[in-house]
């Protein structure tokens, strides 16, 4: 026996180190993953898309947008400059912006001018190119018009307006504010909106960062409301969200985990009524997370949120295999022998542990890191749980118990008693039956959902600041964009532009707009093909004649043959993402790698309703990235996937139970379980809610977990009610546990917590068919 | 340059904020421009421009229909018609074409919208926003420098002069190149209803 004393010091030796570990990973900054976009799998199998993704979504996701209003403009602007000064002064922000962009009028027109012979809009380019084309109605509509749009440009160097046309058409605000006194305004409902951009000092997802950040904001938001009751302060990006999330999974945490815990504490001394048990029970618990956790940290070098409050419910299931053994420490009284006891309950405790890991590995099958995380833990954790029960518990639980087990257990006895007397076979084949044809109906209305947004809940205050912020400040998207791909930089402007013919006819039907790089440097074709329609609509000769003609100096005619004249230079993208108007779309432009040029297309106002691959179907090195369809669209084939494991594990779970009971005793042990299961369905189906990939994940977890109680209670069968108690006891931890984590307000979470809830309560309720269908007979082995 | 419309009939609407001591005159001069909800005037523009060797010189008429927008209607030396609305400039040629430009083609036309806006309801804080406004004179012979603030207009505008005394009578836009515009207005008359046609034009928005 020197070795199982041997191994019992190791054990707690690899768990202290464990403790440990996870300790020193904590101490130095919370390795705690907020990130939603952290849960999403990669779904791209272009490596171009996932970089634009990532170029996206980090441009979006470090940095915060506020909106100051006040009904009065001045007032407004004035607030607005106190707001991000009380922001500056805060330290929580690396840079605050107050002031708009210094877009420089005359710097663009300088830039293009030199190239305007190879610059025409295509409104332009289809005027030039139509045979009644008039010169002198252009020239003089230009030299006339009262109003003209954009930048204003030279008549001498441009006296037909066309390079003013161009540059009026340059993406140069990709925003719907327009600048008043160096701020960016928008106006709504009566009141003048100033924009302000924060950018956080270190990581917006850290906890720290936005701890400090959200406090910096609360305190100026205070003080502004204060000086100003009628002002309006709205807020959106990514760090406010990762900052709900973190605030109400640390809640989740503390409720669900705390909950648990004193639960599971008052039903355990309800039982036992020793502080002993309750602590080897809770020993064990806390080995099998600090194991878990550490396996996690390990392996994954961070924890996400989703992970700890999904393991805070773990703790109900944990402490089950504690419970056995207590319980049949109880049964023994007088004869209690702590490796007899082991023997006696060992078996049980293997087949319920095996049919639980199997749910939990099937989990870490999904391409999701955060539910393959949740897998990995469970499983370490249950796993180095059970392990503690077998090794640990022999050693500490050495005398007999003291308490009377009739005494503690006259409510289960009553119970088991009262199943004995009333339930036959036909009773419970008839209840079984009742069962499935109640549920039918339900089954028949079960809808699937495998829209992604199941993953995450965004709290509704925020999503309001940020829809207004998106339709005033014209900022963000949809997610959507095309990513556009050229063996060289010509190749990818060309295709870019066949695409973005396809799009202007759009805006206004689906899009507001769109931002790409062939609107700021043409193709190399499209500017000869330009140069060469100025060329022969407008010649030389025919434009001095017609100049003169209107009264222009002679300098304007020898300003056009110059840059007629001039078919050398031309506008490269090469030069041009050097230079300054490049600065506000580089994210537009992939860092160059070992193939060619890659561009996106961004879109503006776009509401979903396009259909974006018919857009652009049939145009070369043009693909649509839709990372919220692409994640959808995996939910929806796990989601199928799911199905079929689902018959997978139930034979590997009877299998199992075959092993230990034999082929017709593991098949009635397995019949509670499947009608829960069919029950939990039935239950989805009359709610209305709809089916999603977690809730197929929780049905898994039902079959591992729910089993184990007809495990129980035929393992204990009806030699004595104390074994029973024990069963009665682990459901109702696990079920509050479970019960519990159906109260989060992450949708993946609430979706597993409430099949989880219902499929082992129903577990519970009927695991005792099992002892009737097989006759109380011990099992076979 | 397409500021100016809406700079001509707001600034006799904002004189009251440049100017607190003209309050009273500004207020007479606010609800005399509140009674007659339409405002005919003929224009002559003389736009000096180094370009050129001698002035362009622009004739035509204007109206204004309180609530709709401006006619802009040039009579020589060619013949264009521009209708200006809070989103949307047309501009419609002798053959009768007309070409619509939205906000969405000029992202300038929402300001120049919620200006005409703010001259409707009296809002007199929005000149401001773009210009610095010194005034003098009386109701009856006032003058108006409106100067831009550091922004985009700065950059291409120096200064713009107004002078009138019931209505605007001239205009002096200059640009910061150098060149300048004059608009002349004369015969001014108020009237209660638009025309016909007037309605019309508006109506083809």
């Amino acid at each position: 026996m020197a070795w199982r004393q041997w191994a019992a010091y190791l054990w707690v030796a690899i768990a202290l180190a464990c403790a440990a570990f996870v300790g020193l990973r904590f101490s130095q900054g919370s390795p705690v993953e907020a990130d939603l976009l952290a849960l999403l799998p990669p779904t791209e199998r272009n490596p171009n898309a996932e970089a634009a993704v990532k170029v996206l979504s980090d441009r979006l996701g470090n940095r915060v947008l506020f909106l100051v209003g006040h009904p009065d403009g001045n007032q407004a602007k004035t607030l607005a400059h106190d707001f991000a000064d009380r922001l500056r002064q805060s330290d929580a922000f690396a840079r605050v912006i107050d002031q708009a962009p210094k877009v420089d009028g005359k710097l663009v027109a300088e830039i293009y001018a030199p190239y305007r012979a190879a610059l025409l809009t295509s409104a332009d380019r289809k005027l030039l190119q139509d045979p009644v084309f008039d010169a002198e109605a252009l020239l003089l509509r230009r030299m006339y018009q009262p109003f003209h749009a954009g930048l204003p440009t030279d008549t001498a160097v441009d006296p037909f307006g066309f390079l003013q046309h161009w540059l009026s058409r340059l993406p140069l605000a990709q925003t719907a504010l327009t600048i008043e006194d160096g701020v960016l305004v928008a106006r709504d409902g009566g009141n003048t909106y100033v924009l302000v951009l924060a950018e956080p000092t270190g990581n917006a997802f850290d906890a720290a960062t936005q701890g400090k950040v959200v406090a910096a904001v609360d305190a100026a938001e205070t003080r502004i409301k204060a000086q100003a009751p009628q002002a309006a302060i709205l807020r959106t990006g990514g760090l406010f969200y990762g900052h709900a999330a973190r605030t109400s999974a640390q809640r989740e945490v503390d409720l669900i985990g705390g909950g648990s815990l004193i639960g599971i504490l008052i039903l355990l001394w309800s039982l036992f009524r020793s502080l002993r048990p309750l602590a080897l029970g809770m020993g064990t618990v806390a080995i099998g997370i600090a194991c878990g956790m550490a396996s996690v940290l390990a392996l994954d070098g961070k924890i996400h949120l989703i992970t700890l409050v999904f393991g805070a419910s773990l703790i109900g299931e944990a402490v089950d295999y504690a419970i056995q053994y207590f319980a049949a420490h109880l049964d023994s009284g007088d004869q209690w022998n702590p490796e007899a006891g082991l023997r006696r309950v060992l078996p049980g405790l293997a087949v319920a542990v095996a049919t639980s890991l199997i749910g939990y590995g099937a989990l870490s099958l999904t391409p999701f890191p955060a539910v393959s995380q949740i897998a990995l833990f469970a499983f370490v954790g249950l796993s180095t749980a059970w392990v503690s029960v077998v090794l640990l518990l022999p050693r500490f639980v050495r005398r007999p118990c003291g308490r009377d087990a009739d005494q503690s257990v006259r409510l289960p006895r009553r119970i088991l008693s009262t199943w004995r007397e009333k339930a036959t076979p036909r009773l419970v084949a008839m209840l079984s039956l009742a069962i499935i044809a109640v549920s039918i109906p339900g089954w028949l209305r079960l809808a699937p959902d495998d829209d992604v947004r199941q993953l995450v809940s965004r709290p509704a205050s925020l999503t309001e600041q940020e829809s207004v912020i998106r339709r005033l400040a014209g900022a963000g998207g949809s997610g959507r964009f095309f990513l556009v791909e050229g063996g060289n930089d010509e190749e990818a402007l060309q295709r870019e532009e066949a695409l973005t013919e396809r799009l202007l006819p759009k805006i206004g039907h689906g899009i507001a707009g769109f931002s790409a790089i062939s609107d700021f440097v043409p193709s190399q074709a499209t500017q000869d093909l330009n140069r060469r329609l100025l060329a022969s609509a407008l010649p030389q000769d025919k434009v001095a004649k017609l100049l003169d003609g209107q009264g222009f100096q002679p300098a304007a005619a020898q300003a056009w043959s110059a840059a007629l004249a001039d078919t050398a230079s031309s506008l490269t993208l090469a030069d041009w993402r050097n230079g300054p108007l490049a600065m506000p779309v580089k994210h537009q432009m992939l860092p160059p790698g070992t193939s060619g040029m890659a561009l996106l297309v961004t879109l503006t106002g776009d509401d979903g309703s396009l259909d974006l691959s018919a857009l652009s179907a049939g145009l070369p090195g043009i693909s649509v990235v839709d990372k919220t369809a692409s994640v959808s669209a995996l939910f929806a084939e796990y989601r199928r996937l799911a199905t079929l494991w689902l018959p997978a594990a139930l034979a590997i779970v009877l299998a199992i139970l075959a092993a230990r009971y034999g082929i017709r005793q593991g098949t009635v042990i397995l019949i509670p379980t499947l009608l829960a299961m069919g029950a939990a369905l039935a239950a989805y189906g009359y709610s209305g809610t709809q089916l999603t990939l977690f809730t197929m994940m929780g049905l898994v977890l039902v079959l591992g977990v729910g089993v184990n109680y007809a495990i129980f209670v035929v393992e204990a069968g009806d030699r004595a009610p104390a074994p029973f108690a024990g069963v009665v006891l682990s459901a109702a931890t696990t079920i509050l546990s479970f019960g519990l984590l159906s109260l989060s307000s992450m949708p993946a979470l609430h979706q597993f917590g409430l099949v989880l809830l219902i499929g082992v309560g129903c577990s519970v309720l009927l695991a005792p068919i099992a002892l009737t269908l097989a006759g109380g007979k011990k099992p076979c082995a | 340059m397409r500021r100016l419309i809406a700079i001509l009939f707001l600034a006799v609407a904002t004189w009251a904020q440049a100017a607190p001591s003209a309050d009273d005159l500004a207020a007479r001069l606010n609800q005399r421009l509140e009674q007659k909800p339409v405002l005919r005037a003929e224009f002559v523009q003389e736009k000096q421009m180094a370009a050129f060797k001698k002035p362009l010189v622009t004739r035509g008429r204007l109206v204004f229909v309180r609530g709709q927008g401006v006619l802009w209607k040039i009579e020589s030396p060619l013949k264009l018609t521009y209708v200006l609305t809070d989103d949307r400039i047309v501009e419609i040629g002798e053959d009768g074409n007309a070409q619509a430009r939205t906000a969405q083609d000029l992202p300038g036309l929402a300001q120049v919208g919620r200006v005409f806006r703010a001259l409707l309801g009296a809002q007199t804080g929005v000149l401001k926003d773009i210009f610095a406004i010194a005034a003098d004179g009386t109701p009856d012979a006032w003058r108006l420098a409106l100067t831009p603030k550091p922004g985009p207009v700065s950059q291409y505008m120096r200064q713009i002069r107004l002078a009138g005394g019931r209505h605007v009578d001239r205009i002096r836009i200059e640009e910061a190149n150098g060149d300048s515009t004059t608009i002349t207005f004369r015969n001014t008359a108020e009237d209660d209803v638009p025309s016909a046609e007037e309605r019309a034009r508006f109506g083809s928005r």
